[in-house]
């Protein structure tokens, strides 16, 4: 009997000892990896490399919120006469901090920014041989950084201490955090626009020396990098930046037309690329499928007749495209099918609402279409406003016209512009309609906003540089959460 | 040890042989029940080596010294006798019972203590209020019997879920239920229905329905810090202790109960126009709506004529469509018995509740065994096992178009159910064509719970007062879910049939492993001390599919549809490691001190806050030992309780929010990606309670009993998602911030009015007071959280509204206060402010039993009062003619002429006036007075009882919900959950009629 009362002892013991420890009380989550795990080699950095590419597509940002702020914010877009009230805001300059089409932006942005650090830092500490994987994080998180300091600061060149204190025309003012670590405990104050400038270009560079050539339309690779860093210098160069900058937007963007393996789609192929998953100068394209596409959400969907149709493009802008310009048809006034023969847009026409069809819908579905990020024909228009900066106004019309004479063959120059400049600043916002350009573009040049079309008679008409408007308010989530942060003027 | 028999022997043998003696013989029986009580020892006084116990039917028989004065006779639980001789050679007894209730043992954390001696506050809720109750789950049941605890149902499906709070909200973002322990094993609790499925059609499964009330012995309510740290992090919001019957020494005993009932449509405000009303009011509102758009007014009634004549002449009662009569049925078989070695406790029970809403059921089948046997003086063991099933058939709940409770308020009564051929009507756009008729007939929603709850147990004693026990307990569930939406439903249109299946396993073990010693030294110095050690661990898994394209309505399995859409499988676990102790001591039954500590160890907090320490200290002084008191002839208890100590809370956050975590699905271009999906918070906490409670107990007259308590509980270090800087990549973090105050006052008080030997009056009530108050929030900033607003110094349940100003008797339309006290007669104008508060100032209840022989009648009342409940389906059933749907009788008493003063704007159909938007106009006074239940019952006379074979019959008709006096104007008050009220299943007025034979 005392072998058993000893025998339940020794077992009753055990149960103590095996069953209280630290270990016991250490879970693994099933449905997710913790962070330590998460990239541990190669195919994990691949997969979290991906992970910002995801971020992009949210319709706050690239897949809808960019390319509307920047062409309704301007002069490409108005409100449709009948909309569902979104981007009203945005189209009566009614900005306000917690309202802001910004917190999309400034949210996707610095979300991708932290993917791409986490990937960066992951092959960094465990020294992976990922050459072309860092190249492309550090490529985005310079976009990302780059279009963060166009949005919520003054541009590059501006000097009113006003609107933008220490601003001296070379970025002395508040630009945004620069973000290049990750830390879930940050409250950062903001750069200047100069530091911003000078390490969005540093890492650019840095990955045009890690990525390969090879075409990867959906991804950055060397030439997109590139091709970013011409449009970078280009901005930074504008309103009365460096010659230098303006000669490195021109070599960059040269180099990408003469080196890399893209050429300009022809006239005859103009409107189907468009509907088409890639073409010959898809650079970098948001890449959507019937799987992951933003349903009405979409871009198409907010632009098309057989969406929400809410914004359409401004007569000012379809004004300034002659009769015969291939682009024309990318307007259309009644349609709602693409089966349906449409009716395009043309000088004699005049419908109340023209529906922009620069994003179709493959297999018939709205909204599923690739997102033109950086295209060849940027790189013709940034050349030749950089050459006319430079006072080369011999190359300028050069590279003006391989657009030009793509879009309406045997066009004069003159038919787009009374003088150079009209011509080439013209050409660049038809050319790049509704890519989410245009906003960026007024602002670099440090040029006013004036429309003369307008939906009705409430809404503003002219905004005058310098405006706090140009930049939007740091959102007021931030500002809540973040000590550090300092706020735009008047807002 | 046998020199010692012998000895003992002999001393007995000289006794016998100095002294003349006598025998002496009787029966001992039961004053209660006149049955007879087997055990009773029975000994000569002053002479206690001389004694007998009762045998198994009561009878005694002794052989005593003549010089013997008196005998006797002990038994626990009863009052203790001394009977003089007197010569007498027979002596019967009639046993009273003990009502000593400080000998009252309570069922307390990891044991069971006198109440005397229990230092803590905590509330006992014995079988009889639970039992003969029609309800599936013994926690509707509780409502206004324990003090400080708000039930609030939010649905009256039969099987649904129900929401506790005791002592008020400790939390604002993590959980606030309390801790559910069955047999000492911690259990899952609460609506286990799979929350990946939609709110439109996702019911509310009980897990709590799932054990049979009649099984339940007793519920100790556990409340402040000395009866609760020892629970350690999952304590703060309260420990529910539930103990099921064990098993009786002694013949076995069988009872058989039947009960079997009917319900109807209780408490309920709401009445829909019929189809006469809502002509008129289409017609009123059409006609308004021109005459105001600039129609002359012959012109707008001639239309408006032209358009109620177009509604058609059906006359549908769809709230009588919706609902119907209801039935209870319940059957059981009980079996206790056991001899002194082996007891046990078995059940069979089978309920049966067929809801009041079309299409709502409820059955369940219960098995439960209790054992425990006695192999040696040393050893012991025993297990408790139940096992149920539950089948339930929902309603599509949730307040959507495809909710019957809705639809029967939408849909208008001019609306057909069938059309002409027979078929059912689909048009019905006031209800997005859902026919509720016909969604019944098409679309199934089941669920399935199989249980298993079993705890088994060895103890040992090491040495004399040393007792070792260790307890492996598991509990067991498995839900299936089925939703079947028919291809020829308007749900299932869209998909031509679409089938989906919810399977959820919750598995989770515990071991407790405790040692007990307990040693009284000197006579006075009682102490009692107990150390132990748990581990539990939970897991959790789910699987979700579902098929579309159906060839068939006819067929429902997911094998028949031609489309699979998703397979999904989730699992989560988490796990605990605990030490604990307590120490007791009382001196000389006067001064009670006790002490306890835990130490617990949780998987889900941060790395550097895995473990923690929690305590309490209590003490009590028991006045009336006393020695200037105890003379007080008509003081028979006066004791003074106090405690503080310190309990955490764990629950409501997921098992990883403290872990830096990476998740999937940010896929590109087909191919997977994964990003960051939370930041880590190695610091992540336990929310802390910190509890303060003082108690006094007294009982005087040998009549009137009070328990009277006050107590401050702060909880701090408040799991909160707090916003951080987006330039992390993230939008907010948990972290541990702020801290809330529930105070109040709580008091029990119980009175024999009449203790005569046939009539008897027994009236127990009880009454609490909380005041709740946010001390602390993340940098003192409010947080909006409609319909309420989180702020520093209000209650937690601040209700957060434009403030209603009524209708302007002018001209029918609304008017609102701005925050200057303005009237505005425009919506945007209004100003939000704070317009009431979802916690009741006080709520209690109060039962008064009469019993005369057999009879026994005991009525129930319980109350809450001082709450305000946001009516948000009042926004549509009194509108202003801007909702589609039908309306209820109230809008007949719409303004219509200008100096005309009512609560209701004018009827206008598309009304644009905003009346209906949120606003104070739909935050009312939630105060009730409940007739919760009456129950009626006879207990047939011995004598006709016995002739049957039987040992006791009890023939019983019950109410329950019988009558509510309320000012509310939406449903049923006590459907309310935190203060919201939206369509929801009413609760039913239930009549049942039982009989029990024991046997």
């Amino acid at each position: 009997m005392k072998r058993i009362y000893n025998l339940i002892l020794i077992s009753l013991g055990l149960f103590i000892i095996t069953s209280c420890s630290d270990d016991f009380i250490t879970k693994e989550p099933m449905q997710n990896l913790s962070d330590e795990t998460a990239i541990e080699n190669v195919n994990d950095a691949q997969v979290a490399l991906t992970g910002v590419y995801d971020r992009l597509q949210t319709s706050g940002y690239w897949g809808r919120g960019m390319q509307i702020y920047a062409d309704l914010f301007a002069d490409n877009g108005r409100m449709n006469t009948a909309n569902s009230g979104r981007y009203l805001n945005t189209y009566n300059w009614n900005i306000v901090t917690n309202t802001s089409p910004g917190l999309g932006m400034w949210d996707n942005a610095y979300d991708g920014i932290n993917r791409a650090n986490k990937v960066l830092e992951a092959i960094e500490s465990k020294g992976f041989d990922a050459d072309d994987l860092k190249g492309q994080a550090l490529a985005l998180r310079a976009m990302l950084h780059f279009d963060m300091v166009r949005l919520f600061a003054q541009t590059y060149t501006i000097n009113d201490a006003t609107l933008a204190p220490g601003s001296d025309g070379n970025g002395g003012h508040l630009g945004v955090p620069l973000m290049l670590a990750s830390d879930p405990y940050a409250e950062p104050s903001r750069n200047t626009v100069n530091e911003v400038y000078t390490q969005v270009i540093a890492d650019l560079e840095e990955a045009m020396t890690l990525m390969d050539g090879d075409v990867d339309y959906f991804y950055f690779n060397k030439w997109g990098a590139e091709a970013l860093l011409a449009r970078v210098y280009l901005t930074r160069a504008s309103g009365g930046g460096t010659d230098a900058d303006y000669t490195a937007a021109r070599d960059h963007a040269l180099n990408v037309i003469n080196s890399g393996p893209y050429s300009l789609v022809s006239n005859a192929d103009y409107i189907a690329s468009w509907i088409a998953d890639f073409n010959t100068e898809s650079i970098f394209y948001l890449k959507y499928t019937s799987v992951d596409y933003l349903y009405t959400d979409a871009l198409g969907g907010a632009l098309k007749k057989s969406g929400y149709g809410d914004v359409v493009a401004n007569e000012d802008l379809l004004g300034l495209i002659p009769d015969g310009d291939v682009r024309q048809h990318l307007f259309y006034a009644n349609h709602d099918d693409n089966e349906v023969q449409m009716d395009f847009y043309d000088e004699d026409k005049s419908a109340e609402n023209y529906y922009v069809n620069k994003y179709p819908g493959r297999e018939g579905t709205d909204g599923v279409d690739n997102l033109p990020l950086i295209r060849l024909s940027e790189m013709y228009l940034i050349a030749a406003e950089a050459e006319l900066e430079l006072g080369n106004t011999g190359p300028a019309e050069d590279y003006i016209m391989e657009i030009i004479d793509r879009a309406k063959p045997g066009a004069l120059i003159t038919e787009y512009g009374a003088t150079l400049r009209e011509q080439i600043y013209n050409t660049i916002r038809i050319e790049l309609c509704f890519e989410g350009h245009r906003t960026f573009d007024i602002k670099r040049r440090q040029d006013d906003i004036i429309r003369i079309s307008v939906t009705n008679e409430s809404v503003p008409r002219e905004l005058l540089f310098p405006s706090y408007l140009f930049a939007l308010p740091i959102p007021q989530e931030e500002m809540d959460a973040n000590a550090n942060m300092v706020q735009n003027y008047n807002y | 040890m046998k020199k010692l028999t012998i000895f003992l022997a002999f001393l007995l043998f000289v006794g016998f042989t100095v002294q003349a003696q006598m025998q002496i013989s009787g029966t001992v029986t039961s004053a209660e029940d006149g049955l007879s009580i087997p055990g009773v020892s029975v000994v000569v006084k002053d002479n206690i080596t001389i004694g007998t116990t009762t045998d198994i039917d009561g009878k005694y028989s002794l052989t005593i010294p003549s010089s013997a004065q008196s005998l006797v006779f002990t038994f626990v639980g009863m009052k203790a006798a001394e009977i003089a001789i007197n010569g007498r050679s027979v002596i019967d007894l009639m046993m009273e019972a003990e009502v000593l209730e400080m000998d009252e043992v309570v069922v307390v954390a990891y044991g069971t203590a006198k109440k005397a001696s229990f230092t803590g506050s905590a509330s006992v809720v014995k079988t009889e209020k639970l039992e003969a109750k029609p309800v599936a789950s013994f926690d509707q049941a509780l409502q206004g019997n324990v003090a400080g605890l708000q039930i609030s149902s939010g649905s009256g499906q039969p099987g649904s879920a129900t929401s506790v709070r005791i002592r008020g909200t400790g939390s604002i973002s993590a959980g606030n239920e309390p801790l559910y322990v069955i047999d000492g094993v911690p259990v899952i609790s609460g609506d286990i229905a799979d929350n990946t499925r939609p709110n439109d059609n996702r019911p509310s499964v009980s897990a709590m329905a799932s054990l049979n009330p009649d099984d339940i012995a007793s519920i100790s309510v556990l409340k402040d810090a000395a009866a609760t740290s020892i629970y350690g992090s999952r304590a703060s919001n309260g420990v529910v202790l539930i103990t099921t019957k064990q098993g009786k020494e002694g013949e076995t005993q069988f009872m058989l109960k039947t009960q079997y009932g009917i319900s109807t449509l209780g408490t309920y405000n709401y009445e829909a126009l019929n189809a006469d009303e809502y002509r008129e009011m289409k017609y009123r509102g059409t006609s308004n709506a021109l005459v105001l758009a600039g129609v002359e007014e012959e012109a707008a009634n001639a239309a408006a004529y032209a358009e109620m004549m177009s509604l058609g002449d059906a006359n549908v009662d769809w709230i009588d469509e919706a609902f119907r009569t209801g039935t209870t049925q319940k059957i059981a078989l009980e079996a206790t018995g056991g001899t002194e070695k082996t007891k046990f406790f078995s059940s069979l029970s089978y309920f049966d509740q067929e809801g009041i809403v079309l299409g709502s059921f409820m059955k369940r089948y219960a098995g439960r065994l209790n054992l425990d046997h006695k192999a040696s003086d040393r050893i012991s063991f025993g297990a408790n096992v139940t096992g149920s099933f539950i089948d339930q058939d929902n309603v599509s709940g949730g307040g959507y178009y495809n909710d019957p409770v809705t639809g029967a308020y939408f849909i208008a009564p001019t609306t057909p159910i069938y059309n002409e051929d027979g078929s059912f009507n689909s048009i019905i756009p006031e209800n997005l064509n859902n026919n509720l008729v016909a969604n019944n007939e098409w679309n199934t929603n089941l669920s399935n719970t199989s249980r298993v709850i079993a705890n088994g147990y060895g103890q040992f004693s090491i040495i004399e007062n040393l007792n070792w026990r260790t307890a492996l307990g598991v509990d067991y569930l498995e839900l299936e879910e089925d939703d079947y939406l028919s291809p020829l439903s308007n749900d299932g249109a869209t998909y031509n049939g679409l089938g989906q299946k919810y399977y959820t396993r919750n598995s989770n073990w515990i071991i407790t492993n405790t040692l007990n010693y307990s040693k009284v030294i000197a006579d006075v110095h009682d102490f009692n001390i107990l150390l132990g050690q748990e581990a539990q661990d939970f897991f959790l898994s789910t699987a979700d599919l579902s098929a579309k394209e159906y060839p068939s309505e006819k067929l429902q399995t997911l094998q028949n549809a031609a489309e699979p859409l998703t397979a999904s499988t989730f699992e989560t676990a988490n796990s605990l490691a605990s030490y604990f102790g307590r120490l007791e001591y009382n001196y000389s039954g006067k001064y009670y001190l006790s002490g306890s500590y835990r130490r617990d160890g949780s998987s889900k907090f941060g790395a550097n806050n895995k473990w923690a320490n929690f305590w309490s200290v209590g003490g009590s002084w028991r006045i009336s030992e006393e020695s200037f008191i105890s003379n007080i002839e008509m003081i028979n208890n006066l004791t003074l309780r106090a405690s503080y100590g310190t309990s955490g809370n764990q629950s409501g956050i997921s098992n990883f929010a403290a872990l830096g975590l990476y998740g999937f699905g940010s896929d590109y271009n087909t191919k997977p990606g994964s990003a960051p999906a939370q930041i880590a918070n190695p610091d992540l906490q336990w929310e802390k309670a910190k509890n303060l409670n003082i108690g006094l107990d007294f009982r005087i007259y040998d009549m009137f009993s009070a328990t009277i308590g006050w107590y401050n509980n702060i909880t701090s270090d408040l799991l909160q998602l707090v916003p951080i800087s987006r330039t992390t990549g993230f939008e907010s973090q948990w972290r541990n911030i702020g801290e809330m105050q529930n105070t109040g006052w709580e008091f029990e008080l119980t009175a024999d009015i009449i203790k005569g030997k046939d009539l008897k009056w027994f009236i127990e009530g009880n009454i609490a007071y909380n005041k709740n108050e946010i001390l602390s929030l993340s940098e003192g900033e409010d947080i909006v959280s409609y319909p309420f607003i989180r702020r520093e110094g209000e209650s937690f349940g601040s209700f957060w509204a434009p403030k209603w100003a009524g209708v302007n008797p002018a001209n029918g339309m609304p008017l609102w206060y701005d925050e200057d006290g303005n009237i505005v007669d425009t919506y945007a104008e209004a100003d939000y402010q704070i317009v009431g508060k979802s916690d009741p100032d006080f709520m209690g209840g109060l039962t008064s039993t009469w019993s005369y022989k057999g009879i026994n009648l005991s009525v129930f009342f319980n109350f809450v009062q001082g709450n305000d409940i946001y009516n948000n389906s009042g926004r549509y059933l009194t509108g202003d003619g801007a909702a589609v749907g039908n309306q209820d009788r109230r809008v007949l008493t719409a303004w219509e002429t200008p100096g005309e003063y009512t609560e209701y704007p004018q009827f206008v159909t598309g009304n644009a006036s905003n009346s209906n938007r949120f606003s104070s106009r739909f935050i009312e006074d939630g105060s009730y007075v409940r007739l919760k239940s009456v129950i009626l019952s006879y207990d047939l006379p011995k004598a006709i009882v016995s002739k049957a074979k039987l040992s006791s019959v009890r023939i019983f008709a019950q109410g329950e919900n019988l009558y509510t006096w309320t000012d509310y104007s939406g449903f049923d008050p006590e459907l309310a959950v935190d203060g919201q009220a939206w369509f929801s299943y009413p609760q039913a007025r239930t009549i049942t009629f039982g009989i029990n034979f024991g046997f």
